[in-house]
């Protein structure tokens, strides 16, 4: 097999190596967060579009787990409209191929909101227009909104540290911890006044020739992609988490009432965690998915390292090359997802004698 | 003597009627009230604007004048007929199994499965398509009850009819394939031709089928003692579950020709058969092993010390696990 690649290669003039990698892409790639030219070697071209594959799945990591875990604890609220509503999403989400849904997000949705080149204004200052993209609220970048940044995060790990001093203290030594809650308490107050305020959000406003200033702003595509894949591996996640929840077993519902705690505390704090046990692993081959299911992007329009591997091969025709490189880099994605998840795993998993 | 009953009254509507309902449901505390009214703000607003879109800017007529492309791609309109003979052939078989493994079911149509029917056959008699369309439509219908009550009848009389569906099925495989392709007598239509449903139905029973024998040697391959099979199954399915099926589909586009000798060029469809092969092959394989490993070691050291194959080289192929295996890793399959 090997033999008859390299005869037909030959055949067609190519000699198998990756010296095309040097030379000039010519093509522009429509949007870029490193520097990017058209006469950069393809190998930029290749690094470009890997960055923006990760842009991808990382926040895409973020939103999925979020609507996932949600959707998953809303399938045992009490409130029937939000059963069955959560019920219709995972249904239909699942039962569906996802190419479908990102032409939904992106035609449907995205472009429709923006028909005839106006700029729509959702609620809570969400801006979509066809040239502006989608703009959302975000920190305006000053050096105090850093500064507030830095210090939120220095505080969330005082916070952390407090909290587990103060289970330490109240299980070693049965002290009441009202020092330490105290603290916390406080700890949070201005976390809370450093995120309103800090920050320095800024809210995108439409301007007078029509375009809309500040905010962060993204393009359509990824906007679109990341909807599609977010609610689409949510769906999954949901029934993952829903299962998990549905293994810990009734009794220690039961014995986290019998001691006094609310419906909330007892999911929290009792159910949650051992539940966590059974969704790691599953959540595991999830985010394998969504890393692999970000190639689709290509089908909107949205320039990942798989648009970005058909364009040079178009014009190179380093099928074979590109191919190796392509599937190489999603390997090593997914082995690193992988490596990482089962780090996290082992932390949640059973402290077996 | 004469004694009165007190007259009785209804139960509280607060207790168990519908209010009850939509208060225990729907209102029971203040967090799930405000839920209640913002879900149903936004369903409400979702709803008015779909509803309005509908009617108003939406282009319906593309859907019926499109209907073809949809169901068949561009196959020859001429040759339509053996599209209405698959899909008969197919509704016939589907009533006879149908009549055949329920033959001692109480009620062969129950109320519920009429119903169902019933809808089916408003839904096609109101479809988009011109009247004759519509009355074969509803014919396919009527003829999967006529051939589940035949095939009922029939499976009473010869119980043996059982065996013989797979067989059936396998070979209408077979003529399917011949009246989609032609040949034999009748006009050949070529892949580039094929398009829609048809090409998509074709395409996922095609590589279900090929890819379960496949998937089930890989299975059995990564299990082996042999370390040359086993790191070759482990690589591959490794490998396949690494990259997203884009990739592989257009392994199986671009560099398969490149991969076979001269002159050998296998056509598109087929190319896309064997992308999907290897993809769910190598998915597959990882329910078939989870279902083996199941079982409990127990029963290979059973089966060994009942003497049943238990040459160290050979893989678990021949002995129990192997069914018990599969019984608990097809349910799994289904998904």
């Amino acid at each position: 097999m090997l033999g008859n690649l390299f005869r037909n290669l030959q055949q067609q003039g190519r000699q198998f190596n990756f010296s095309f990698l040097q030379s000039q892409a010519g093509f522009n790639i429509g949007e870029t967060i490193i520097p990017y030219e058209t006469n950069s070697p393809y190998y930029w071209a290749f690094v470009v579009g890997l960055v923006n594959t990760l842009r991808s799945i990382l926040v895409g990591f973020v939103l999925t787990t979020i609507v996932g875990v949600v959707a998953g604890i809303a399938s045992f609220s009490d409130n029937w409209l939000l059963r069955q509503l959560n019920r219709v999403y995972v249904e239909v989400v699942r039962n569906t191929p996802l190419l479908l849904q990102l032409f939904v997000w992106y035609f449907a949705v995205f472009f429709a909101l923006s028909q005839g080149g106006q700029i729509a204004q959702l609620p809570g200052s969400v801006f979509v227009g066809k040239e502006t993209g989608l703009v959302i609220p975000w920190s305006s970048g000053t050096s105090i909104a850093w500064i507030s940044f830095g210090a939120l995060l220095v505080g969330a790990i005082a916070a952390y540290l407090i909290w587990h001093r103060r289970i330490k203290l109240m299980e070693e030594q049965g002290a009441s911890g009202q020092r330490e809650f105290t603290a916390l308490v406080s700890l949070g107050i201005v976390g809370l006044l450093l995120f309103l305020f800090g920050l320095q959000w800024e809210f995108p406003r439409l301007n007078d020739t029509g375009g809309v200033d500040g905010g962060l702003r993204m393009s359509l595509e990824y906007g679109a992609l990341l909807a599609g894949l977010s609610f689409y591996t949510g769906a999954f996640i949901a029934e993952i988490v829903r299962a998990g929840i549905q293994s810990v077993s009734k009794g220690q519902w039961e014995a986290a009432k019998a001691l006094g705690l609310q419906t909330g505390s007892s999911m929290r704090l009792v159910v949650f965690p051992q539940a966590l046990r059974v969704i790691i692993p599953s959540l595991n081959s999830q985010y394998m998915n969504l890393a692999k299911n970000s190639s689709l992007a290509l089908a909107i329009g949205y320039p990942d390292i798989y648009a970005t591997f058909i364009t040079t091969q178009n014009q190179t025709g380093r099928a074979v090359e590109g191919i190796l490189l392509i599937a190489l880099i999603y390997l090593l994605l997914n082995l690193i997802i992988s490596v990482l998840m089962n780090i996290f795993n082992r932390s949640v998993q059973f402290a077996e004698r | 003597m004469i004694t009165t009953h007190p007259p009785s009254s209804r139960p509280p509507l607060a207790q168990l009627g519908a209010v009850a309902w939509v208060r225990k449901n729907l209102f029971s505390n203040w967090f799930n009230t405000l839920l209640t009214l913002l879900l149903g703000l936004i369903l409400g607003r979702t709803l008015i604007g779909f509803l309005t879109w509908s009617t108003t800017t939406a282009k319906w007529q593309v859907i019926p004048a499109n209907l073809p492309l949809f169901f068949v791609g561009r196959y020859p309109a001429a040759e339509y007929w053996r599209m209405w003979i698959i899909v008969g052939l197919i509704a016939a078989l589907a009533g006879l199994t149908w009549g055949i493994l329920a033959r001692n079911a109480v009620q062969l149509f129950s109320q519920s499965i009429l119903i169902w029917f019933g809808v089916a056959a408003a839904i096609a008699f109101l479809s988009p398509t011109a009247i004759p369309l519509r009355i074969l439509m509803v014919c396919v219908l009527v003829g999967v009850l006529a051939s589940a009550w035949v095939g009922r009848m029939a499976g009473r009389r010869t119980p043996a009819l059982g065996q013989w569906l797979s067989f059936a099925w396998a070979l209408s495989f077979i003529v399917v394939w011949w009246l989609i392709v032609g040949g034999l007598g009748l006009p050949e239509v070529g892949t580039t031709n094929w398009g829609g449903l048809m090409l998509t139905l074709f395409l996922s029973v095609a590589s279900i089928l090929i890819c379960f024998p496949l998937g089930v040697l890989l299975a059995l391959g990564r299990q082996s003692n042999l370390p040359v099979v086993r790191w070759i199954s482990i690589a591959f399915i490794e490998v396949v579950r690494g990259v997203p099926l884009i990739v592989i589909l257009f392994i199986g586009a671009v560099m398969v020709p490149l991969f076979l000798p001269e002159g050998v060029r296998p056509n598109l469809v087929l190319r896309a058969i064997i992308g999907l092969t290897l993809f769910s092959a190598a998915y597959l394989a990882e329910n078939v092993r989870g279902g083996l490993q199941s079982v409990p070691r127990g029963q290979m050291e059973a089966s060994s010390a009942l003497g049943l194959n238990p040459a160290p080289h050979d893989n678990s192929g021949g002995s129990p696990s192997s069914p018990q295996g599969f019984y608990s890793s097809d349910r799994r399959a289904v998904y």
